[in-house]
């Protein structure tokens, strides 16, 4: 049980302190609702870039990073697409240090051309790093591409290309901030060791008179259900083989998460999962083979992502998989492996809530989704989940009209 | 209210006087014990002399490891996994240059089912042919995928040209060697470091209440050599290769940079403000390599530096992908950052930032028994421990500029750097 306290100041910020007495350390988590599905196609990759941004300055802070390090604190941050998430760690003494430095950038950066440049910069070498200078670097670009038509998510949150990095201008930047980057859009989680009463006053000095922004609208076009099974090849100068599938699911909030959920784990939940047993060790057709949902706030993937071992060819290892993938759809899961896979999710949620940073982000992250009281009732959710329910869900999730296939062909240079 | 100014900063604590509660099986086999948290869940760490620098061949000390779970004499790799899957526990290896430890996580209430299957492979492995040629595969696959990424051949390379591939941790393998492993001399080694050797035991978690008298069924009745330390065989002394070695890389739009040289250890009297220096080099987002290649000219998505401790040859070790067209640009920079730090003595507002972060750092990394038992590993496996944290945390504290300058001029000449490029 993660115990907390929940408060909406005036501006529409919402805060979140958990208490912890056993660590000295606090971990301030800020988690803005706003992501890659925000961005217009031809702006794409800008939440992360402004991600980047975020620690270029605030209005009164020329520099973030210093202030905390002495503080002896650390700080990280992600962007994927949904959310912009930000934390910091550092001693509960010094916790005035980490809301002085959220609550400016949050009030307003330092807009400047050079900031911008330099990460335009450093955002292009992380693009090429991840996504050019290695093998396999497109792969999400292709898959999420194959996947979504219409949806946002049909780019990856690094963004479609380079190019539209380089084009970012101050006055777009100006603009998002201010639209998405505003206290009633954002969720802040307070964790450690601290104590309710002390951090709300302390976040109502340092928040408070932060403006709220205008409520955010969304008008993320709805991706229209697949009616057929698509198909994608791709070849590249790649060592091996891949093979990759995606069926269309649930939101991360919807109750149909659940079921969809226990077969990633019934497929690949560790190495007695049906894919690795059957496909790397009784039928070696793969070299390895792993199956996992996106999460994603609006309507997800389910993938399967895979090499094949050399000599096999693309169409047999599609058909074992298929037929693994059949059967799941046709046949009821014992108890025992039921059993098994709610086992796993019991054990990874103890060990999830180990870390004090683990817990503030999760309970952030309950909250964007609507309810964070749900945090303590979701592992019961899955516990409950039944062997017709799971058939359903293969038979909903893995018919062919809901797939899409992604060979990606090694074509070596000589 | 004034925005611009700082709240006042409270001093950082000293590290807490933690240490493991440690008792010895009947056999000798100590088990160090880190027993508290709300999470009713473990981690135990068994820690063998089974790394990299404990054989003779390259990759046998890997594929032993990932082998421990391959079948034993009474259970086949299938049935093995399937109970540990079905206890929802995990065991990892992790092999290092200079140890192995098998990683076990489950809930604490399962600890009773999860350790009679660990100690049985420890004991009773059998290797099947058939475990061995589809893992060989597979890790062969992998090595493939890897050839092709700069930043892994630059990692891997790197090691061969600091060291020599005369040296242990210079020992690289290659592509030929997942064709063929040598049964009888996988087996041997699985004797040597695994049979009869008695792991040093770190449990921690909310250990159950009988978590020794589990440990002292499973593991205190084995006859093995119980020690209280890693043991490591000598090591003949080596020679970088060459200063500067370029490895061209078709189609690159970056180059890898690795640069270092070999340092003192851990024991050494300068250990502290050597870690000092190098966090002010690139140990850490404000450094002067973070703030020059990446924040003031954009030449990168990250630099680093790193002080790495080995039995047999701790290093420095600098580490960057940078834009291909700023290759040069990007290494002059870097020698200027040397010299800044010979030629200048660090300020004292900087000198206490790096401080705090670094002792920030050590207070996370004792927050809570999962961290202290990964730390202790860290510690133990040369032969120190959490007293040895303590110490090093207080000297780091005292560290002079005046002394870093001196320690700058001994070891970050331009001229003493061994250097790789790749791409």
């Amino acid at each position: 049980m993660i115990s907390f306290e929940r408060f909406v100041l005036n501006n529409g910020l919402t805060l979140i302190v958990h208490e912890d007495a056993s660590t000295p350390m606090a971990t301030v988590n800020v988690l803005y609702k706003v992501g890659a599905r925000d961005e217009s196609p031809d702006k794409t990759g800008f939440a992360h870039l402004f991600e980047h941004l975020m620690f270029g300055g605030s209005i009164n802070i020329p520099n973030f990073d210093t202030p905390l390090e002495t503080a002896g604190g650390e700080n990280n941050a992600f962007t994927n697409n949904d959310i912009t998430n930000y934390y910091i760690n550092l001693p509960a003494s010094n916790l005035d240090t980490a809301l002085w430095l959220e609550s400016d950038r949050m009030m307003s950066l330092d807009f400047r051309q050079e900031p911008l440049d330099t990460q335009k910069s450093v955002v292009i070498e992380e693009f090429k790093e991840h996504y050019i200078n290695q093998p396999y670097g497109d792969l999400w670009h292709k898959l999420s591409d194959l996947s979504y038509k219409v949806h946002p998510y049909r780019w990856p949150t690094i963004g479609l290309i380079p190019e539209h990095i380089e084009q970012a201008k101050l006055q777009d930047v100006k603009d998002f901030f201010f639209q998405y980057y505003r206290p009633n859009n954002a969720v802040m989680v307070v964790a450690g060791g601290v104590k309710t009463a002390e951090v709300l006053k302390k976040v109502q000095y340092w928040f408070g008179d932060i403006p709220a922004g205008p409520s955010i609208e969304r008008n993320i076009p709805k991706e229209p259900a697949q009616t057929a099974a698509r198909f994608m090849e791709v070849s590249s100068d790649v060592p091996v083989n891949c093979l990759f599938k995606s069926f269309h699911m649930s939101k991360r909030a919807d109750k149909a998460f659940h079921a969809s959920d226990l077969l990633t784990d019934i497929l690949g939940g560790g190495d007695s999962a049906r894919l690795h047993q059957r496909l790397v060790k009784d039928n070696p057709l793969f070299s390895s083979i792993n199956a996992y949902v996106s999460g994603t706030l609006d309507e997800g993937l389910f993938i399967i992502d895979s090499k094949l071992n050399e000599e096999v060819s693309f169409e047999k290892a599609e058909a074992a998989l298929n037929k693994e993938l059949e059967q799941l759809m046709n046949e009821s899961l014992g108890e025992r492996e039921l059993q098994k896979v709610k086992n796993q999710v019991e054990a990874h949620n103890e060990y999830n809530d180990i870390s004090v940073l683990n817990r503030a982000m999760n309970l952030a992250f309950y909250d964007c989704m609507g309810d964070v009281d749900y945090i303590n009732r979701e592992v019961q959710d899955y516990l409950e989940v039944t062997a017709p329910e799971i058939q359903d869900m293969a038979a909903r999730l893995f018919k062919k009209e809901n797939s899409n296939t992604l060979y990606y062909k090694s074509e070596p240079h000589f | 209210m004034n925005r611009a100014e700082a709240p006042s900063l409270q001093p950082l604590s000293a590290l807490p006087e933690i240490s493991p509660q440690t008792t010895a099986l009947s056999n000798g086999t100590l088990v160090h014990q880190f027993n508290l948290g709300e999470q009713a869940y473990v981690q135990l760490q068994f820690v063998f002399p089974a790394g990299r620098i404990h054989s003779d061949k390259v990759l046998l000390a890997e594929l032993c490891a990932e082998l421990l779970l391959a079948g034993t004499s009474k259970i086949n790799a299938a049935d093995i996994a399937e109970q540990l899957d079905f206890y929802g526990a995990s065991v990892e290896p992790g092999v290092g240059d200079d140890d192995a430890t098998i990683n076990v996580y489950c809930l604490s209430k399962q600890l009773p089912n999860v350790l009679p299957l660990v100690s049985s492979f420890i004991d009773d492995c059998i290797f099947p042919q058939e475990e061995l040629d589809i893992l060989l595969s597979k890790w062969k696959q992998r090595f493939r995928i890897n050839l092709q990424k700069s930043d892994q051949q630059a990692n891997r390379l790197f090691r061969k040209v600091l060291f020599s591939d005369k040296h242990i941790y210079g020992r690289l393998s290659v592509l030929a060697d997942y064709d063929h492993v040598d049964m009888n001399a996988l087996k041997a080694f699985y004797q040597k470091a695994y049979v009869q050797q008695a792991p040093i035991i770190i449990a921690a978690g909310k250990l159950p209440e009988d978590i020794l008298m589990l440990l002292e069924t499973h593991f205190g009745k084995r006859l093995a050599a119980a020690s209280a330390n890693i043991p490591y065989p000598a090591t003949a002394t080596t020679e970088p290769e060459q200063a500067y070695t370029y490895v061209e890389k078709e189609g690159a739009v970056q180059s890898s940079i690795r640069m270092g040289r070999r340092m003192p250890g851990m024991g050494h009297p300068d250990h502290s403000a050597l870690y000092v220096l190098n966090t002010i080099l690139g140990g850490y987002f404000g450094s002067r390599l973070m703030d020059n290649i990446r924040e003031d000219k954009g030449y990168t998505y990250g630099i680093h530096s790193s002080l790495l401790m080995r039995a047999a040859g701790p290093y420095l070790e600098i580490s960057t992908e940078v834009n291909k067209e700023v290759l040069e640009d990007t290494m002059k920079e870097i020698k200027i950052e040397f010299q800044r730090l010979i030629d200048e003595p660090v300020n004292a507002e900087e000198l206490d930032t790096v401080k705090n972060y670094i002792l920030g750092q050590m207070l996370r990394s004792v927050d809570g028994a999962l961290p202290q038992g990964k730390l202790f590993r860290r510690l133990m496996i040369y032969g120190f421990d959490m007293e040895h944290n303590r110490r090093f945390a207080r000297e780091v504290r005292e560290v002079s500029a005046g002394r870093l300058q001196e320690l700058a001029a001994i070891y970050l000449r331009e001229q003493d750097m061994c250097t790789l490029i790749v791409g």
